[in-house]
């Protein structure tokens, strides 16, 4: 089957592949022995099954991630335990069968699509609570398990996790290692998602299980695997430290007409009370536009939940509210904020209400460069008419993950590959300035490659250790699918029409 | 006696946002319409952003895992086949299009505002117009045309409930009575004859109540008896489309509709009641389109109108068999037909609590976010029969698919200690009593008619 595969690597059309593989008897084979240890109604080569999960979330017009070598996986297998995906993937080293992780596929940039065809290994059916201990406050679960479930289950025992992404209502505990886990609700206040891990257990490309633990001095540590996209192996399961259901809960918010007057307070609530945010957030006005009726009048809207015991909330609030007074703030109709937090999940997704195909990118800025990162692109986004607007979440200590959205559609193809070509000039200014993108993937891979050589010469060494043959989540930060010069020509020439066609109107 | 669960814990006290965020629909109150409807537009797939929230409430998904098997994945299809991506495949895209409850908890999550209703009712149209059909389907829609109902029964038994009934069967001869009176008078040209209403309120039976739950007709007749209507059935009644529309057989109801329609039209009645809520949801969303709006009769469901009634007489309920420091510990389970297709939420509940003698408890999932029951969309008449070997076969996955949901609602409904599960759908009733005999569940499942026949109004 590897031999087959390999032949037809380049051969476009995945049908006629599957056919002659099909022939040749060898895929039958392997679907076969899978299903002697994987239930065979989980191993899937329904075509159109193949096609819904060989992408991932995202509006955007399918040869966005088409243009991945092969973008369609030829085989689904969901095991069910660390066991059964650890012989899964073992059968797939032997036989060179490119693997892509998957679960909810939340996360973007084609972080969880295949890039090489192969198996897609969907991990959500790993999904069992282990164990809850509210003594030692942890939780030991299946990586597979979704943020909403795990939360709901938690809360039975008045246990609550302590790093989670806004996308918590669809996502995966083990999506959120993968990625970088840096920012979300309950990361101003706890620290990042690896913070919260104690233990995890890893299957390598090879299938072999590894126990990993804040003390193993193995070759490879927790801090390999948190934010690596999956490339050193499969989290299966994760033995994650939790806090307690808190008691109080208040939400502050306030308006700015000065950018710079909006993000010292931003800073200010980080670093100037006493206890942290749970949640903290800087929007435009146009962001919060873009979704809804009414909204606050101000240019920027800087707002902070804290949840914690009544008199520490209180304590908060109280600061915060003397804070503000520095910074010119006007208050914001509560039940606005509230109606926002309750619906926190929605809010990156909501503007999809104003446009068909919402163009993207997120940016990891220090907040020492948050002014300058944000006057940058005002002035940029000044010599566009397209919409844009910026929505910012407060990740880790000094960092915030700024989110930049453009509204666009592809039927206006000059206009749409324009706000992707000011999105693409903004990562460079990121880079530039000591930044980086905070979603990676296989999309964003080919900035690593040009601004971080460093890092991604230091990921290689393990990689290529553990995955010489790069058939597990491939092109993604080692290797990149496009070339820097590539996409800057393709942009470069869009804004140039882009401008033509303006001046012609 | 055990005590229903009423326990105020710590996650009321965080009433936005998570931990309750997957129990509480979003608000809605405050989002734009979605701009981006285009006019030739005809389905909102092509707005779909993939963000998965859908997966969160689908059951179906949340049992098979399949990436087919929820709003956003189905919506991926639509686009790739409109794209031309992807082929059109007879067999292969069955599963895809038919293993959904239509239970709308998608269109409720969606943050973008598409209508999935809608969207997966057009595919299924879309889908048995390019041939591609279920095989069950063929039996289900030849019974509805050629019987009028979906069971293979005899049209002229319909009635036969009216058997078990006292109030029923006044009713039916009321009916004919009418029916004969207004044929007569239209012999005699009399062009006043239509214009007259002898009767004011028609019950609209319903397939499923007539010829397999008599004793929900019989009790919901001997509620509507009891509250002082002098009520008529429809002798001429017909299925009412609900299959057809769901399974994407809508130009095969429109003949039904218009039958049903103006059978009610000059019976002269001005509100129908109606106890099944797949029924009444048909009737207020499809009849209610076929029209072009006002059908020239109110509809409404039998908790909307015993309430109704309750109140204008002013009248009190007593459950008779608990008393008041004794009551009847229930739980209220949301029809989808009821619930987020027509917006009735309330109505049950108010009925349910003036009641003396009862006491509610809500499930953890309510209201717009109900769990579904597992019948509806067609999966249990086209599915539901089909033994196979569980695993190996996906139409013997879909049918454990469709236990596992029932099985979920009623562990839900068993968490609140109630005695007794009460819905107002008959397909709920009977989806769930199912489930309730299979597990030897100790909790009862009971329809609401049977429930208010129970209890006594006075005043």
């Amino acid at each position: 089957m590897n031999e087959t595969i390999t032949k037809e690597k380049n051969n476009e059309n995945i049908s006629q592949t599957s056919e002659k593989v099909k022939k040749k008897g060898r895929k039958r084979n392997f679907e076969e022995i899978v299903k002697e240890f994987i239930s065979p109604y989980h191993v899937s080569t329904n075509k159109y099954e193949l096609e819904s999960a060989s992408a991932d979330l995202t509006s955007l017009p399918s040869y966005h991630y088409k243009f991945k070598k092969i973008y369609l996986a030829s085989v689904i297998v969901r095991p069910a335990d660390t066991e059964s995906l650890s012989r899964l993937i073992k059968m797939c080293w032997e036989l060179s069968l490119p693997m892509t992780i998957r679960a909810a596929g939340t996360s973007c940039f084609s972080s969880a699509t295949p890039s090489k065809g192969g198996v897609i290994i969907d991990m959500r059916r790993i999904n069992k609570i282990e164990d809850i201990d509210p003594e030692k406050m942890t939780v030991k679960v299946g990586a597979g398990i979704s943020w909403l479930n795990l939360i709901e289950k938690l809360s039975d025992y008045g246990l609550a996790p302590k790093a989670y992404p806004t996308s918590f209502k669809t996502s995966c505990v083990g999506g959120f290692i993968a990625t970088p886990g840096r920012a979300g609700i309950g990361v101003p206040k706890y620290g990042t998602m690896a913070e919260s891990i104690i233990s995890l257990t890893l299957v390598l490309p090879n299938g072999k299980i590894e126990n990993i633990s804040r003390d193993s001095k193995g070759e490879i540590s927790l801090d390999d695997i948190a934010g690596t996209y999956g490339i050193y192996g499969a989290v299966s399961e994760v033995e994650l430290s939790v806090t307690d259901l808190k008691t109080s809960l208040e939400i502050i918010g306030f308006g700015f007409s000065s950018l710079e007057e909006a993000i010292n307070y931003y800073k200010a609530l980080i670093s100037q009370v006493p206890d942290k945010p749970f949640f903290l957030s800087i929007s435009e006005r146009k962001f919060e536009q873009y979704s809804h009726v009414n909204f606050p009048s101000q240019e920027w809207l800087v707002w902070a939940v804290f949840y914690d015991d009544p008199e520490v909330t209180s304590r908060s609030v109280s600061v915060s509210e003397e804070l503000v007074l520095k910074f010119n703030g006007v208050g914001v109709d509560k039940s606005y904020l509230k109606e926002k937090w309750r619906d926190i999940s929605d809010a990156e997704v909501a503007i999809g209400r104003t446009s068909r195909n919402i163009i993207f990118q997120e940016y990891w800025i220090s907040n020492d460069r948050l002014l300058s990162f944000y006057e940058s692109y005002i002035k940029r986004s000044s010599k566009y008419k397209f919409p844009i607007a910026a929505y910012t979440i407060s990740g880790e200590e000094g960092w915030s993950r700024v989110k930049i959205f453009g509204l666009s559609d592809i039927t206006r193809p000059i206009e749409f590959f324009t706000v992707k070509a000011f999105l693409h000039d903004l990562s460079i200014k990121a880079f530039k300035q000591g930044d980086s993108l905070y979603t990676i993937g296989i999309v964003n891979t080919f900035y690593l490659r040009k601004f971080k050589r460093e890092f991604v010469k230091q990921r290689k060494v393990l990689k290529d250790k553990l995955d010489p043959k790069d058939i597990f989540n491939s092109y993604r930060i080692i290797k990149a699918r496009m070339k820097l010069w590539r996409i800057s020509l393709l942009f470069t020439t869009a804004k140039l029409l882009y401008k033509i066609s303006f001046k012609k109107k | 006696m055990s005590e229903g669960k009423e326990k105020k814990d710590i996650r009321d006290v965080v009433t936005t946002g998570p931990p309750v965020a997957g129990l509480v629909s979003p608000s809605r109150e405050n989002l734009i319409e979605p701009k981006t409807k285009k006019k030739e537009e005809k389905f909102g797939y092509d707005r779909c952003t993939h963000c998965g929230y859908c997966r969160h409430v689908c059951k179906v998904y949340n049992t098979s895992w399949s990436e087919t098997d929820y709003a956003g994945g189905r919506n991926r299809i639509l686009k790739a086949l409109d794209r031309k991506d992807i082929k059109f495949d007879k067999e292969e895209i069955i599963p895809s299009v038919y293993r959904c409850m239509l239970c709308g908890n998608c269109k409720v999550v969606c943050p973008v505002g598409i209508d999935t209703l809608e969207v997966f009712q057009n595919f299924r149209k879309e889908v048995v117009k390019r041939g591609a059909m279920p095989k069950k389907l063929t039996g289900l829609r030849n019974s509805i045309l050629n019987n009028n109902n979906p069971f293979l029964e005899q049209h002229t038994d319909r009635f036969n409930w009216c058997e078990g009934s006292e109030d029923g069967k006044k009713a039916y001869e009321r009916a004919k009575k009418d029916l004969a009176a207004i044929d007569d008078k239209v012999a005699a040209k009399d062009l006043d004859a239509r214009k007259e209403k002898p009767r004011k309120v028609g019950y609209f039976v319903g397939c499923t109540s007539a010829y397999r739950n008599k004793e929900l007709v019989n009790a919901t007749s001997e509620v509507l008896g009891k509250l002082g209507i002098e009520f008529v059935v429809f002798p001429e009644e017909r299925c009412c489309g609900s299959v057809l529309f769901r399974t994407g057989l809508e130009d095969e109801a429109l003949d039904l509709v218009k039958h049903n329609y103006e059978m009610i039209r000059n019976s002269g009645v001005s509100e129908v009641v109606f106890s099944c809520s797949g029924c009444f949801s048909t009737f207020t969303l499809e009849y209610t389109k076929y029209v072009g709006g006002n059908l020239g009769f109110d509809l409404f469901h039998l908790t909307q109108y015993a309430l109704k009634l309750v109140k204008e007489k002013k009248l009190k309920i007593r459950y008779t068999k608990r008393s008041k420091d004794n009551p009847l510990l229930i739980t209220y389970h949301d029809p989808c037909h009821l619930g987020r297709y027509c917006n009735v939420y309330e109505e049950p509940r108010e009925l349910l609590q003036m009641i003396e003698g009862i006491k509610l408890f809500e499930m953890k999932h309510n209201r717009d976010m109900s769990w579904c029951c597992g019948a509806g969309g067609g999966v249990k008449a086209l599915y539901g029969d089909v033994a196979g070997e569980i695993g190996r076969d996906r139409i013997a996955e879909t049918r454990t698919c469709m236990v596992r949901i029932r099985e979920d609602r009623l562990k839900e409904a068993l968490e609140t200690n109630a005695e007794v599960l009460v819905s107002s759908c008959v397909f709920c009733k009977n989806n769930l009593f199912q489930v309730a005999n299979e597990d030897n569940s100790p909790i009862k499942v009971m329809d609401i008619s049977q429930l208010l026949n129970d209890c006594e109004f006075y005043l």
